[in-house]
């Protein structure tokens, strides 16, 4: 089960990320330290130590502020959860990978991802999982209401949703992942369309290959905009365990995904979807990012 | 074989699964089924022959998705395929009556999904007209989660067919369609459309389906079709399947036939082997008749409300005559007003909403539907159509998702031509009201004969005397004392000797009269005592609720008094509450949601809430009308407003900036604000009919996006700085923009786009602007554009966040 509390900071982190003037200051300033820590991980500790003193002292004062809100969050968190009827899909296709050009292509169809940070993900594996998760419709029908008549609640009502299906999506995914680790295989994380190069316009082709409007209510606008909003879809590969494991140990994982809760993160100017990401548009950014840092 | 007939009399048998099947003949992955009409045209007449040898009647075309949305991905037809279909049943299933099947689109109908109902309609109807072409017999519109696709699918069959038409929904685990439909509800609408048979389909085996079936079985008055799954599907190795066996789901399916199922065959995982054996299992088994379930029901998608056993209010308030308010909303399209209306009535207890927009300088035809449709997206009871403008009414019927009431209408000859066959078709209720071409009934006995003649020429149009809701007319006790006696007398008859269900719209009564409520209550009290089931009043008023809730406990309807006592536990009598009268109108005034009341509650005795500039640095939306009422004793409005709301508003914007308050309290604020300018501006108008606006600010997210979060926070800081915002909200087409231009003559319009793909919206209505010769400049925002972007698509200025656009704004009206 998902819990509100453990939702909480992830949500807050979508409520900055609607924050405009935040995301201004972080532009200017805090994108330049930030990339100088990076440029200086681990030779000038003092240095960073120092920064980060008196970055804990400015945060301090708004966790305050911000603490009187986490009541009320922790409700809508609650609220979103009672209101939503998650609908989760998984399959499973054969994969051959191409690098030049680089793409993905399902096996036995016509079918073909065009993407090289994809094919990066997937290019030791055999096997593709595509996955999609939705809320369900009711989500919307409240966002609606809120955001006609109590604007500071929907903002945080969204936020929630957010968060939520993003973690449905990730415990649903990690209940068939454990049947997979028996077998002693593993999944790679998922990528979803507008992570990095690939296209939102694969959202219908992955729709219609699980039959996600049929069995989950799930469709798409020609304009890629997926309907219930609060929707995911993704791609992961199937790796052998060892292999894949190409991470740091997991202390220094957290602290980066820690490190990583930053709207315009320095990586992302490394992205090849940069200038047209709908994430960082949404206050956000991929998945994709948090594991690559 | 007349199947319409056939069905009442005996079990009829269906085939079972085409998709499922092709799929392990080696349906390639993504590949669309209905191309294998063309290009393996021998492996579909087999399966369709072996579903005819196994013993079904009824064949399915091999036409599941074949709709314009999904075959344009595959480059076919949807003429040439349904066409092609049809005939390779007709070769292999030579003697079987040809079903045209029809699935979902593919694409969720707004406002679940993307697709408007004129789209889907013409979807339907290509496919019916293509089915009637090409000779099929019947039409099976199947596996839909969404009612109102069902909805349109009928429609459209209805209107381009004359075939029997069968028409199934999808049902998960928990026992509602991904939509949120009940089973209840299913039968409510769908069989208020006139279609053949109804049931259930896809998604789950036999035994989950069963306590579906049951329930639709205890409503339903025609056919019912049970078309389950070869059991749930479950993932082995990558791979969907089914596992039950051909021996298991006949055991199954004998449980089901037994609540009385008239029509069953098969779908996913199904094969021949399973017809052939229900078939041999069941072909002289005998169904339960078919009963009529005589109910008066309506229903919006998520349930269903009857009328007759409990006590049903239908709230009255979204309704101009004599309300001020409300008339001023509607002339100026001040939607929202007439939303909060609605959403204030259901949170007080109604359980369904008349909506009336009649004003003379109202087009209803457009506004009726229009308020129906945004009602739809944020609450979820039936609405109750008033009009007496039939065109509007047919209107809104139509495009309503559920079962709505039709107000009204009455004995003359006019009326029920005009509306018999709206009533008819949409399968509505409708409240008849008791006058004829004689005018207001003169005695108990004319009461009783215009409902006589009512009822008896609904009859001749195929409507039964369920789908009537009588209205016996209240007339005003001062003018006609006598005749309220009549009107109760005649309500009392009607219940008891008619067995109809009546309305009453219970105010009129005390008309002249003072203490109106006094007199409203009392009325009501008789006339629930006479029979009335459904009052048409004002939920928000305490006496009438007061008074229902008390009737329901001396009726017997509220059994041990559970309702009454929970909300009456802590009640104080007049007298006392009178003292607390302060507290109670603030109570009421509005917000009611668990956030405003978590701000009440914060730090009571803190002197900075006292004061208008702490309530607003604090967000307490309940407190600011009180204080700025109060404020406007010593103060005039000007001062008010510069004296306090402007520089309350200066220090939450330096807070906010300083990051000492997060965004959701700056709303708050900046919402607290709002209610105590609408005050000063009501005040303003009164006294010196100067307007305060500083000038009329156009803002939509464009053609495309849904994100509209960004546009609403740009619009509630407009406002605080004394704009006037048309916000003409999200996914708005060019048209729509430049027709608010000419009509409001806004010198600022602000676009709003959130994704890559709506950019280029964005970019076609700035050119379609800017070909016009408008006095008006175009602000955009939105994250995924920058300044150079922004002077790329033409547009004047680029606004990166909701402050900016002020200052944009301020730029612009300075000159």
């Amino acid at each position: 089960m998902i819990s509100p509390q453990t939702l909480l900071p992830e949500v807050k982190r979508y409520i900055e990320g609607l924050n405009p003037i935040k995301q201004k200051v972080m532009e200017k300033k805090e994108i330049k330290r930030e990339k100088a820590q990076y440029l200086s991980v681990g030779k000038n500790g003092k240095n960073n130590e120092k920064s980060s003193e008196k970055n804990s002292e400015k945060n301090s004062e708004n966790n305050v502020r911000y603490s009187e809100m986490d009541q009320e969050i922790l409700e809508i968190i609650d609220e979103v959860i009672s209101h939503s009827r998650p609908q989760f899909l998984i399959s499973f296709f054969p994969i051959s990978v191409s690098m030049d050009p680089p793409q993905i292509i399902l096996k036995n169809s016509n079918i073909v991802f065009n993407s090289q940070d994809l094919t990066k993900l997937l290019k030791k594996s055999s096997q593709c999982g595509i996955v999609a998760v939705t809320l369900g419709y009711k989500i919307d029908q409240q966002i609606a209401y809120y955001n006609k008549f109590d604007l500071a609640h929907g903002i945080i009502y969204d936020a929630a949703a957010s968060a939520y299906v993003e973690a449905v999506c990730d415990e649903r995914q990690r209940s068939v992942e454990k049947s997979y680790n028996d077998k002693g295989m593993q999944f790679t994380f998922r990528f979803s369309p507008g992570y990095g190069d690939l296209s939102l316009n694969v959202q219908p082709i992955i729709l219609s290959l699980l039959q996600a409007p049929v069995k989950i209510g799930l469709s798409v606008s020609k304009f890629y905009t997926l309907f219930p909003r609060k929707s995911i879809t993704g791609i992961f590969g199937i790796t052998p365990i060892l292999e894949a494991d190409n991470n740091t140990d997991s202390d220094s994982i957290s602290e980066l995904i820690q490190r990583s809760k930053r709207i315009d993160h320095p990586k992302c100017h490394t992205c090849l979807n940069y200038s047209h990401c709908i994430y960082l548009s949404e206050g956000t950014y991929c998945e994709y990012r948090k594991r690559n840092l | 074989m007349n199947i319409e007939n056939e069905i009442y009399k005996r079990l009829c048998f269906f085939d079972g699964a085409m998709g499922t099947t092709l799929q392990k003949k080696g349906l390639k992955t993504g590949e669309v089924p209905e191309k294998l009409n063309f290009t393996h045209p021998e492996l579909i007449r087999s399966i369709h022959r072996e579903y005819a040898e196994a013993g079904a009647e009824m064949i399915k075309t091999n036409t599941f998705g074949a709709n314009r949305y999904k075959l344009q991905q595959a480059g076919l037809e949807v003429e040439d395929v349904i066409s092609q279909a049809i005939n390779l049943v007709r070769d292999a299933a030579p003697g079987k009556l040809i079903a045209l099947d029809i699935g979902p689109i593919g694409q969720m109908l707004a406002p679940v999904g993307p697709l408007g109902f004129n789209e889907a309609y013409s979807m339907f109807q290509e496919q019916v007209q293509a089915g009637v072409k090409a000779g099929a017999d019947l039409i099976l519109i199947e596996t839909i989660s969404d009612l109102y696709e069902a909805k349109v699918a009928i429609l459209a069959a209805k209107e381009n067919s004359q075939f029997p038409i069968f028409c199934t929904m999808t049902f998960q685990e928990d026992g509602r369609t991904l939509t949120g439909t009940d089973p209840e509800t299913l039968v409510t609408v769908l069989e208020g459309l006139g279609i053949d048979a109804l049931g259930v389909n896809c998604s789950l085996g036999p035994a989950e389906i069963y306590p579906i079936v049951e329930q639709i079985m205890q409503f339903a008055s025609i056919p019912v079709i049970v078309q389950p799954n070869a059991g749930l599907p479950v993932l082995k190795d990558g791979e969907t399947e089914f596992l039950i066996t051909p021996e298991e789901y006949t055991s199954d399916m004998a449980k089901i036939l037994e609540l009385g199922v008239h029509i069953i065959g098969g779908c996913c995982g199904t094969t021949p082997e399973f017809i052939q054996m229900i078939v041999q299992e069941f072909h002289d088994f005998i169904p339960k008749p078919i009963t009529s379930k005589i109910r008066t029901t309506c229903a919006s998608p998520g349930h269903t409300v009857e009328i007759g056993k409990d006590i049903v209010i239908i709230g009255e308030r979204i309704n101009p005559t004599g309300k001020k308010r409300i008339k001023e909303a509607l002339k100026k399209g001040d939607i929202d007003y007439l939303l909060q209306e609605g959403i204030k009535q259901k949170e007080a207890g109604a359980h369904i909403l008349d909506v009336n927009v009649g004003l003379p300088e109202i087009d209803e035809s457009t506004i009726l539907p229009r308020i129906s449709r945004e009602l739809q997206e944020i609450i979820d009871i039936p609405l109750q159509f008033d009009s007496s403008n039939a065109d509007a009414l047919e209107k809104a019927c139509r495009y309503y998702n559920g079962k709505p009431i039709i107000n009204s209408v009455n004995g003359k000859a006019e009326s029920m031509q005009k509306i018999f066959p709206i009533v008819k078709k949409y399968g509505c209720l409708v409240v008849a009201l008791c006058l004829d071409e004689r005018g207001l009934p003169k005695s108990v006995q004319d009461r009783i004969e215009i409902a006589e003649k009512i009822i008896n020429t609904a009859k001749t149009y195929g409507i039964p005397k369920e789908s009537l809701l009588v209205d016996c007319l209240t007339l005003t006790a001062s003018a006609q004392q006598r005749a309220v006696q009549d009107s109760l007398e005649a309500l009392r008859i009607l219940t008891k000797k008619y067995q109809i269900a009546t309305v009453l719209g219970a105010s009129n009564v005390s008309y002249g009269l003072p203490a109106r409520p006094l007199i409203n209550r009392t009325y009501l009290a008789m006339a629930l005592q006479c029979g009335l089931k459904a009052p048409i009043t004002d939920p928000l008023s305490t006496d009438i609720m007061e008074t229902i809730a008390a009737f329901r406990v001396l009726a017997n309807l509220d059994l041990d008094s559970k309702d009454f006592i929970k909300k009456y536990k802590e009640y104080l009598p007049v007298s006392a509450s009178v003292k607390l009268g302060q507290i109670n109108q603030s109570s009421q005034s509005g917000k009611s949601s668990r956030s405003g009341k978590s701000n009440q509650s914060d730090q009571p005795g803190e002197s900075e809430d006292e004061s208008l500039q702490g309530v607003i640095l604090k967000g307490l939306k309940s407190k600011i009308a009180q204080l700025t009422e109060n404020s406007l004793k010593t103060f005039t409005p000007m001062q008010v407003v510069d004296t306090f709301l402007i520089p309350a508003l200066d220090e939450v914007g330096r807070r906010y900036e300083n990051h000492e308050i997060f965004l959701p309290q700056l709303i708050r604020s900046a919402e607290t604000v709002k209610i105590a300018f609408n005050l000063i501006k009501e005040r303003l108008k009164q006294t010196e009919n100067a307007p305060i606006s500083k000038g009329t600010v156009i803002l939509a997210t464009v053609e495309g996006d849904v994100h509209d979060i960004g546009k609403n926070i740009v619009k509630i800081l407009l406002e605080n700085y004394g704009y006037r915002v048309i916000d003409l909200g999200k996914d708005v087409p060019a048209i729509k923009i430049i027709d608010a231009i000419k009509q409001y003559r806004a010198p600022l319009v602000g676009l709003s786009a959130l994704m890559t793909t709506t950019v280029i919206s964005m970019q076609k209505i700035i050119k379609e602007i800017k070909s016009r010769d408008f006095q008006c400049q175009i602000m955009v925002g939105g994250a995924v554009l920058n300044p150079e972007f922004a002077n790329k698509i033409g547009a004047d200025f680029y606004g990166q966040d909701a402050k900016s656009a002020v200052n944009i704004a301020q730029k612009i009206f300075q000159v």
